[in-house]
């Protein structure tokens, strides 16, 4: 499984730069006043298109392979349909946004993304997706033992 | 352990031949999914002047990435995965335990 990630990222990002090399000429200029990022996030930052695309290529396998564990192990005590469904409500709040700036802080990496996260973020994340796993959880329990997918 | 690669191997392309459409649909998909969500991103990049780094750091975040891409990407892995060890797995365990 972690293979076929690792392939599938690379195609992803692969593809993701070829298609951006229609929508611009210019390879990085994180570095100048005049560039997107530098309007965005208010600094500049020296790193190579290599290193970018490393980081990315890391961030995908990471998302795709931990995913993939968490419908398989929910696979196993529950139905298909539902492990989708939380899998989708974990998705929608970007919980992973959250794991990865922790990590990059952690580990030492260089930013690429936005400088701080919000309170109202983290509340989404530490109340309302346990909330929601939970109750997709227990629904998911009694519709078993109620035999209602039979 | 060689001949234990080699065999991995063999069931890894096993299940890739037997998920064929799956895989093809995902290589076709995907680039018209990555150039819907860089027309999305084009639109919110007005200021400066935009790179291909943009883009690609783009694909890091967002929710039309893990609304669409995520869960595509999720049912490709599963499909190839589950044609061989997951099933087995499951019959195993089913043998030994009662589920609910």
């Amino acid at each position: 499984m972690f293979v076929l990630t690792v392939f599938i990222s690379i195609y992803y990002v692969l593809v993701a730069v070829i298609i951006s090399g229609l929508f611009t000429p210019v390879i990085i200029n994180w570095s100048e006043n005049t560039s997107y990022f530098y309007f965005s996030l208010n600094y500049t930052m020296n790193i190579s298109f290599a290193k970018i695309i490393i980081l990315t290529i890391i961030k995908k396998v990471f998302t795709f392979y931990l995913f993939s564990c968490i419908f398989f192990c929910l696979s196993l005590k529950l139905k298909h349909i539902f492990c989708y469904f939380i899998i989708i409500f974990l998705l929608a709040i970007n919980t992973f946004r959250y794991i990865t700036f922790y990590l990059t802080i952690f580990l030492n990496l260089p930013k690429i993304e936005q400088k701080y996260i919000s309170t109202s973020y983290t509340i989404l994340i530490f109340i309302i997706i346990p909330i929601i796993c939970l109750l997709s959880i227990l629904l998911s329990l009694k519709l078993i033992k109620r035999k209602d997918f039979l | 352990m060689c001949c234990n690669i080699r065999n991995k191997i063999q069931i890894f392309m096993t299940d890739i031949k037997m998920s064929i459409w799956f895989v093809i649909a995902y290589l076709v998909i995907i680039p018209f999914i990555t150039l819907l969500m860089f027309v999305q991103s084009k639109s919110v990049m007005t200021q400066g002047i935009s790179c291909m780094a943009d883009y690609i750091s783009s694909i890091n975040h967002g929710y039309f990435l893990d609304m669409v891409i995520v869960p595509i990407t999720l049912i490709l892995i599963i499909n190839i995965v589950s044609q061989n060890d997951t099933a087995n797995f499951l019959i195993r365990q089913k043998k030994k335990v009662v589920w609910f």
